[in-house]
């Protein structure tokens, strides 16, 4: 075998009389610009550039990353429509390629992108929506955890379980919203391609989580109350701080809120504070 | 390469399998078929747990497994992605797969991950930046790889080395081996117009540690030409099952992948596609071309 080093391509990568890498530059600006011409050192085999051959790589660029996000946003792609989608996507990607070669993580700014879409407007709850597929997604990957149940809150020292910190499943995700985007969402998870939304597109707070216990992703609705406190769980707090703060009315329902919690499988371990 | 170490994980036999697609699962372990090993893209299971982990330790626990790399982007300019060849192979310890492979292709440029498998020219120049490339991912990995002839659709007017000259003396500078992708043979000839079994003839059958197999589109190009589109996401045409058969006679039996990507089919007729090269491979082993075929572990140095 040759003793070339990892060093040799970066050497040869700063080789100022190297004409490859001149050559990829100019095939990879030309993919990304669809109205340009084939770059000249491509051609086919009688020496004529031919458009149609350089666009089956512009056409494989395009496709690919649409696919990939499609796969991601498919409740985004349902709510607007095949068309409206492949010309955000478009948009989208002629900016933004990928950075990895590893797409499950292609399109984590999505969300944001469509929140500045000017043609998406009409649809103030599409970047939420998007929010929540993202938060999926990352929720789908996620590390395996086995969660804990409430006995084992149920069995600390009265001591003990105000110093108590919360250990949370690494694909617990937060949703909230001012629209009932985990709504919307549960209602594209059914095989219907067109789910009845009776009232879903009118604005209202909506609060949950994601998680995945096992191998499901499961949303779980989440009142007011019940997510400021799994929010300050999350946070950090401990217990009693995340319950003190809490409205007093609230307070009787800290074992029904805590109870919802763990039954969804989102704590791992408690921790002593 | 002194560095390449000696990892010896079971091998692939000379047995028909395919690409794992997780549409796929709940079929394939209803009732566990005999087939020969599954292959599957590393980049799809660089997440950190869930579903497609789950789905492919059972796999892994049933059957021999192949790591088809698409995204190392070897032909390109841009330094190797270290972080990539990390996470290549932190999987290649968790799944102890039987083969391991990459494309004669690039990808990357600078940062931006075009996602696609770019030809590139063959020259001197890209002949050392390719070989310092598969040495380099060869050292991270700690494993031998087999490089891919790609399916292209244009060529370069500055290349001065033929392809198969080009894959010869990669092996020759590396050790690598070669995985022989006869689709992408069929369709890069009847692109560039060139000799499909004369190819596949002059091919250095002896470095091949792996074979490929899928369905391709048919176009044409702006000048009426033939322009046949590596689409995986069909059956594989007879044209190129007769090519594979010419290989076989020739080598004898190779662990053979029908990939099947795009329009996935039931797992039914994907299995069905396997059979007919598993039929293939039964009949070249009985005619005894060639004992066995040398496995790929024979060439670590």
């Amino acid at each position: 075998m040759s003793k070339s080093t990892p060093a040799d391509s970066e050497r040869l990568s700063a080789n100022p009389t190297a004409r490859w890498p001149e050559l990829a530059r100019t095939i990879a600006c030309a993919l990304r610009q669809p109205g340009e011409p084939v770059p000249d050192a491509v051609g086919k085999t009688d020496g004529a550039p031919s458009l149609k051959r350089f666009n089956v790589y512009r056409n494989n660029v395009a496709v690919s990353l649409r696919t990939a996000l499609a796969a991601t946003y498919r409740v985004v792609k349902a709510l607007v429509g095949d068309d409206f989608f492949a010309v955000m996507v478009r948009t989208y990607v002629a900016d933004r390629l990928p950075s990895t070669p590893v797409l499950l993580g292609y399109g984590c700014d999505f969300p944001d992108f469509i929140e500045t879409f000017e043609p998406a407007r009409r649809l103030p709850y599409l970047a939420d929506v998007a929010r929540v597929e993202w938060s999926f997604n990352e929720s789908y990957n996620a590390a395996d955890a086995r969660p804990v149940t409430i006995d084992a809150l149920s069995a600390l020292d009265p001591d003990a379980l105000e110093r108590v910190r919360f250990v949370f499943h690494p694909s617990l995700r937060l949703i909230r919203s001012d629209w009932p985007v985990l709504s919307i969402w549960h209602a594209h998870q059914q095989d219907d391609p067109a789910p009845h939304l009776p009232g879903l597109a009118q604005a209202r707070v909506e609060r949950g989580f994601l998680v995945r216990p096992a191998l499901e992703v499961q949303a779980t609705l989440l009142p007011g109350d019940g997510f400021q406190l799994l929010a300050a769980l999350c946070d950090g707090e401990t217990l009693a701080e995340a319950a003190g703060a809490l409205p007093k009315t609230a307070r009787a329902d800290l074992s029904a809120m805590l109870t919802t919690i763990f039954a969804a499988g989102a704590v791992i371990d408690l921790a002593a504070g | 390469m002194a560095t390449t170490s000696s990892r010896v994980y079971p091998s692939i036999p000379a047995r028909a399998g395919v690409g794992f697609k997780p549409t796929h699962f709940d079929a394939i372990f209803s009732c566990p078929p005999d087939l020969g090993w599954f292959e599957v893209h590393p980049e799809n299971y660089m997440g950190a747990g869930g579903a497609p982990h789950h789905q492919l330790s059972r796999i892994r626990e049933k059957y021999p497994l192949s790591l088809h790399g698409i995204g190392l982007s070897i032909g390109g300019p841009t330094p190797l992605n270290t972080d990539h060849l990390d996470r290549f192979k932190a999987l290649i310890d968790r799944y102890e797969p039987g083969l391991v492979s990459e494309h004669l292709a690039w990808s990357t440029h600078d940062t931006a991950f075009l996602n696609d498998l770019l030809p590139l020219p063959y020259t001197p120049e890209t002949l050392a930046l390719v070989s310092a490339h598969v040495d380099q991912t060869q050292s991270h990995l700690g494993q031998r790889i087999l490089l891919e002839n790609p399916a292209t659709y244009v060529v370069f007017e500055e290349s001065s080395y033929d392809e198969i000259d080009f894959l010869s003396e990669i092996v020759k500078r590396t050790g690598c081996g070669l995985l022989l992708d006869v689709n992408n043979v069929y369709v890069s000839c009847t692109n560039h117009k060139r000799d499909a079994q004369a190819y596949i003839d002059a091919f250095p059958i002896c470095h091949v540690g792996e074979i490929h197999l899928a369905g391709h589109a048919e176009d044409q190009d702006d000048a009426g030409q033939r322009l046949l589109i590596d689409t995986h996401d069909r059956r594989v045409i007879d044209d190129v099952w007769a090519l594979y058969g010419r290989a076989m006679s020739r080598a004898g039996a190779i662990p053979t992948l029908v990939e099947w990507d795009e329009h996935i089919p039931d797992w039914p007729v994907l299995l069905e596609e396997a059979r007919r090269a598993e039929t293939i491979l039964q009949d070249v082993s009985q005619a005894g071309t060639r004992a066995m075929h040398a496995p790929v572990m024979e060439y670590m140095g």
